[in-house]
């Protein structure tokens, strides 16, 4: 559904994206993990369509063309409207489409109930926990139905459990809409774990591509064959940054 | 409930600080230029009708004022705050123009737009529109780049992004520059309103002051105040009911 070819991308004369290569293909899932400043957030936001990339390509191949919002990001310190409440930066998007008021409502309604933030509508977003904070962002986007969900860093601020049910959600959520996911993680067991295609990154380059047949299979986490996938993931890091 | 009942408290707390504090003077100074609070606050209430007048030429000259600088002082702040090519246009013009004391233009402006009130409501307008014209581009300098990327992920277009995203940012900086600006906006009308006027509050007060009436010249001073708290109020009041995240 995304070919990207050939992209580079430069912040004044700091090369940030070189010559990057990426297939994105319809209803999968993937992860790009790789050190702090090697260019992942750059990249997502090109793929969101917020940074305008100077050399290569970027095409699209979508069914809805549409659809108003056919990619949704998520950012990595979730961007609310501090100024709206829980359930109005939900609607925001939706309301601006022009939609019927009970149309609106329901969607929002449906998808509050969901991310379990029902209680916490109407509070701002100062007022709630990092993990409700990062549940109302993906409310957010996720009311639009984008078909391309992109996740920067989503629950990096997380404690282990909290981070474990939002990674569950957002699989079962994924597996029953006909949805591509890229999210950005720093964390193997997050990428290993959503992540069928993992890309590492470093320096501006996508080093190597794994692929993750087993997500979506019940009790992965304890899955010998998760932990296998854990250490390949781990080592092909670990080559990477110690040449 | 409980929140109202606190901030009423609060309020009669300071209106019995105050005149306690009064008394104090009263007695202290023993001159009939503080007269006693009750004896004032019940010419207050006799001589109502003619305080009252005086107030609502005050009241109307500030209002206009408010209203003429929020409408031309919000655009010319967005339009600073949004636009490189804007803030390099007016800033420059701002910053050298808002430190002058304006009250030294009523001259000028007295001429430029004769004795009525006019020139007055100008020179309150010339106070006020410099400081919301900054408070705006504050307000809009400071939203996060999130905030702006998120707004555009979501497909926001140039007006529901003014109404969604830059009027909630800048309205609380807006509504505590209008409180800073409209102390001294209240000074200068006190004092533009000594010329060429025989209405409005400022003349009251001093009027009363050269004919030696210090209960009407109080009576005026506690009119005078009252207005600024309804003001102030006012703002309050907005700001309450426009900006609960802020709390
Ligand atoms: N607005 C900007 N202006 C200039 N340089 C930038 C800007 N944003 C990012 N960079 C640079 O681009 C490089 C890549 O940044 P990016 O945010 O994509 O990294 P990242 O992989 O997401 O890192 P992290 O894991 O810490 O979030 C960094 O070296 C950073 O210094
Ligand atoms: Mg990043």
């Amino acid at each position: 559904m995304l070919r990207i070819k050939d992209l580079s991308f430069s912040y004044g004369k700091e090369k940030v994206l070189d010559q990057i290569d990426l297939d994105i293909f319809r209803h999968t899932t993937t992860a790009i993990i790789g050190p702090s400043g090697c260019g992942k957030t750059t990249l997502l936001y090109i793929m969101a369509g917020l940074l305008a990339f100077e050399k290569g390509e970027m095409v699209w191949s979508i069914e809805h063309q549409s659809r108003a919002s056919r990619k949704g990001i998520i950012l990595q310190n979730y961007g609310l409207f501090p100024w709206k409440t829980v359930e109005n930066n939900i609607k925001l998007g939706l309301i601006t489409q022009k939609r019927p008021k009970e149309v609106v409502q329901k969607s929002v309604d449906e998808i509050m109930e969901r991310l379990n933030i029902t209680e916490i509508r109407h509070k701002y977003p100062h007022q709630i926990s990092g993990g409700q904070r990062q549940r109302a962002a993906i409310g957010r986007t996720l009311v639009l139905k984008p078909e391309l969900l992109l996740m920067d860093e989503a629950s990096s601020a997380l404690d282990a459990l909290t981070k474990e049910t939002i990674q569950d959600l957002v699989l079962e959520i994924f597996l029953e809409q006909s949805m591509s996911m890229v999210f950005v993680t720093h964390s193997i067991e997050e990428a290993v774990f959503l992540g069928q295609n993992i890309l590492i990154m470093e320096q501006g380059k996508i080093k190597e591509k794994i692929k993750n047949e087993n997500v979506g299979m019940a009790d992965h986490r304890k899955e010998a064959s998760f932990y296998e996938k854990c250490i390949e993931v781990r080592s092909a890091l670990e080559r990477r940054t110690s040449c | 409930m409980l929140k109202r009942v606190a901030r009423i408290g609060k309020t009669l707390y300071g209106v019995f600080g105050i005149l306690l504090i009064w008394m104090l003077l009263d007695l202290i100074i023993k001159s009939a230029v503080v007269p006693a609070p009750f004896e004032t606050i019940s010419y207050f209430v006799r001589h109502m009708d003619q305080v009252l007048m005086h107030l609502i030429y005050s009241f109307y000259r500030i209002v206009v004022a408010i209203s003429a600088s929020l409408l031309i002082g919000i655009p010319l702040g967005m339009v600073m705050g949004l636009l490189r090519w804007g803030d390099s246009i007016l800033s420059p013009i701002v910053y050298l123009a808002y430190p002058i004391p304006k009250i030294a233009f009523l001259p000028v402006f007295m001429i430029l737009f004769g004795l009525g009130d006019t020139s007055k409501i100008v020179l309150i307008f010339s106070i006020i529109v410099f400081q919301i014209m900054i408070g705006v581009r504050d307000g809009i300098k400071a939203i996060p780049l999130e905030v702006h990327l998120s707004s555009q992920s979501l497909g926001l277009n140039s007006w529901d992004k003014i109404r969604h995203i830059i009027f909630p940012s800048i309205l609380p900086k807006l509504l505590s520059s209008l409180r800073i600006s409209i102390g001294i906006a209240m000074s200068a009308l006190f004092l533009g309103e000594n010329y060429a006027t025989t209405y409005g509050i400022g003349y009251y007060i001093m009027n009363n002051w050269i004919m030696v009436d210090y209960l009407a010249m109080f009576a005026g001073i506690v009119g005078l105040s009252l207005m600024g708290l309804l003001i102030f109020s006012g703002i309050d009041w907005i700001e309450s009911r426009w900006c609960r995240w802020t709390k």
